[in-house]
């Protein structure tokens, strides 16, 4: 969301400057249309990163190191606008109008490269994120040892008319847990389970139940996802989904985000959102579901942005990087979800706003957890981690909505 | 337009009930909150006719509360309330004091340990 305030403000920036930039560069000729868009769009991610470690970052003297790479990189894109002055006709070509130049194809600068690499831009794949780009920056913003890894704010949930404005939630505040990132519980079929979600008092169902989702069918896939740092923190990789017009990108992009071991806690040092999952032998809390939940908080934004509700299919896709596809609850069979779950697909499905059967919680996200060919029923994980359900497929067709699967792989 | 917003707001739905006693909770339709041992998930808030204890017609609010007893083993039951009713689940008590309907509607429920000795 603050990128998407950065963007209009850059462009604008470099609307104004585009007058004393002069003609076209002969340089330009170098530069093909479709680089000089990637090439403007990546720097200005960059600085969308480092406005936010500014303002993440707890000591003044890393900001200032901050500050100066920020005008490092703004006087970047500066020569990368000059140099791209003359490959495309209107400033409107410049990445953040979300479009390719208009008149690329007449351009005939295909083939012509290198002025990108020249520019020096690293190709961070952290630079996004909005975590530290170097150990350096790490360091110089840390207080207490710890990384710049910041909190999620979650001060807008306590929302009870929209015209008197919003609120935190009273007696709730981040502190650190006794908890490890994984416990192997017992009955579990590996320390990620599905039965470790358990969701809590914000509107993420969506998320946890595809969190559940590919738990239940690939546990690795999650802990690969996950890395435990040496200062305590956890790095978490997401998926970024392009843009319809970004159709230069690939169409998903790998963003990290890193998360410490605080969470949002209630005045008895109990988690009021996700909540923990198994108790290990020496008493230890797991927590891999908290900071799952934390870091896709990081990743949107903060938790104000994903506790209102949200798409199963989206929330999949953002998990595996890979495409999901929904299907009408009532055109589904039985032998269909027995045939996902056989090829390894996560299933996930949606219930009506308004629910008939009094097992189903209403306007809710599920995760499949299988189906008895012979009863001819479908058991259905609830997030919250208990209040399960167990339907014939006529209540299934008349209570949910759609089905969502994800192959993972 | 303002005032459009404010009828909309005005528009929901609240059945409230007297204050009880015990700590002051409130969840929103889908999630779930904790009490000491017990959870607490909020399944469905709907609205209907039904008729009061002295036999009058009414209409209002109805919650399905979920309550779950981390016991071993968890137990779990449903429990259909109105504004002023209470459930009791395994030495718990919570009473329903407020009922707020619409997309995002939310239960303000008071629990206490039911029967529970007072300390010395």
């Amino acid at each position: 969301m603050k990128r998407a305030i950065l963007y209009p403000v850059v462009s604008s920036l470099l609307l104004s400057l585009w007058p004393f930039f002069g003609a076209a560069d002969a340089a330009a000729a170098s530069m093909s249309a479709s680089q000089c868009v990637r090439s403007m769009e990546l720097l200005e991610k960059e600085m969308a990163s480092l406005n936010s470690q500014i303002k993440a970052c707890k000591k003044e003297s890393g900001r200032q190191q901050l500050r100066v790479k920020l005008n490092r990189t703004m006087q970047k894109l500066r020569s990368t606008t000059r140099l791209c002055a003359g490959a495309a006709e209107t400033p409107a070509a410049t990445s953040k109008s979300g479009a390719a130049p208009a008149n690329a194809g007449g351009l005939n600068l295909a083939g012509r490269s290198g002025a990108i690499a020249g520019l020096g831009y690293s190709g961070n794949p952290l630079a996004a994120s909005g975590t530290p780009t170097s150990a350096a920056d790490a360091a110089n913003c840390a207080k207490s040892g710890k990384t710049g890894a910041s909190n999620p704010k979650f001060d807008k949930l306590n929302c009870k008319f929209w015209i008197f404005g919003c609120s935190s939630i009273p007696d709730v505040d981040y502190g650190e847990v006794d908890g490890e990132l994984f416990v192997d519980g017992g009955g579990d079929a590996s320390n990620i389970d599905a039965s470790d979600v358990n969701q809590g008092g914000i509107g993420d169902c969506y998320y946890l139940a595809s969190v559940a989702a590919i738990s239940r069918q690939d546990p690795d896939r999650i802990k690969n996802m996950m890395r435990q740092n040496d200062d305590g923190t956890i790095s978490v990789d997401f998926n970024k989904k392009k843009h319809w017009w970004e159709f230069w990108k690939d169409d998903f992009s790998k963003k990290t985000v890193t998360v410490d071991n605080t969470f949002p806690l209630d005045k008895n040092g109990n988690p009021v959102f996700a909540q923990f999952g198994d108790q290990a032998s020496n008493g230890k809390l797991e927590t891999w579901v908290m900071a799952m939940e934390k870091a896709y908080a990081q990743f949107h934004g903060d938790y104000n942005d994903i506790a209102s509700g949200g798409w199963p299919e989206d929330a999949m896709e953002q998990l595996t990087g890979k495409k999901s596809q929904k299907f009408s609850a009532s055109s589904v069979t039985l032998e269909q979800f027995a045939d996902w779950d056989k090829k390894g697909y996560a299933i996930t499905m949606a219930s009506k706003s308004s629910v008939s059967n009094k097992d189903v919680v209403g306007g809710h996200a599920y995760y499949y957890k299988g189906v008895d060919l012979d009863k001819k029923t479908i058991s259905l994980g609830n997030p919250w981690g208990y209040n399960h359900a167990t339907l014939s497929l006529e209540e299934f067709q008349k209570n949910y909505s759609y089905v969502a699967i994800n192959p993972i792989k | 337009m303002l005032a459009a917003f404010v009828l909309a707001a005005g528009c929901k739905p609240v059945d409230t009930a007297p204050l009880g006693e015990g700590q002051v909770i409130e969840i929103r339709q889908g999630t779930t909150a904790n009490f000491e041992g017990l959870r607490i998930g909020l399944s469905s808030i709907s609205e209907s006719d039904y008729t009061g204890s002295a036999g009058e017609k009414k209409h209002g609010l109805e919650v399905a509360l979920v309550l779950l007893n981390r016991g071993t083993p968890p137990q779990e039951q449903r429990f259909d309330l109105r504004a002023g009713g209470t459930a009791e689940f395994y030495g718990y008590s919570v009473y329903v004091q407020e009922i707020r309907g619409g997309a995002k509607g939310s239960v303000k429920l008071q629990i206490k340990t039911a029967g529970k000795p007072p300390a010395k």
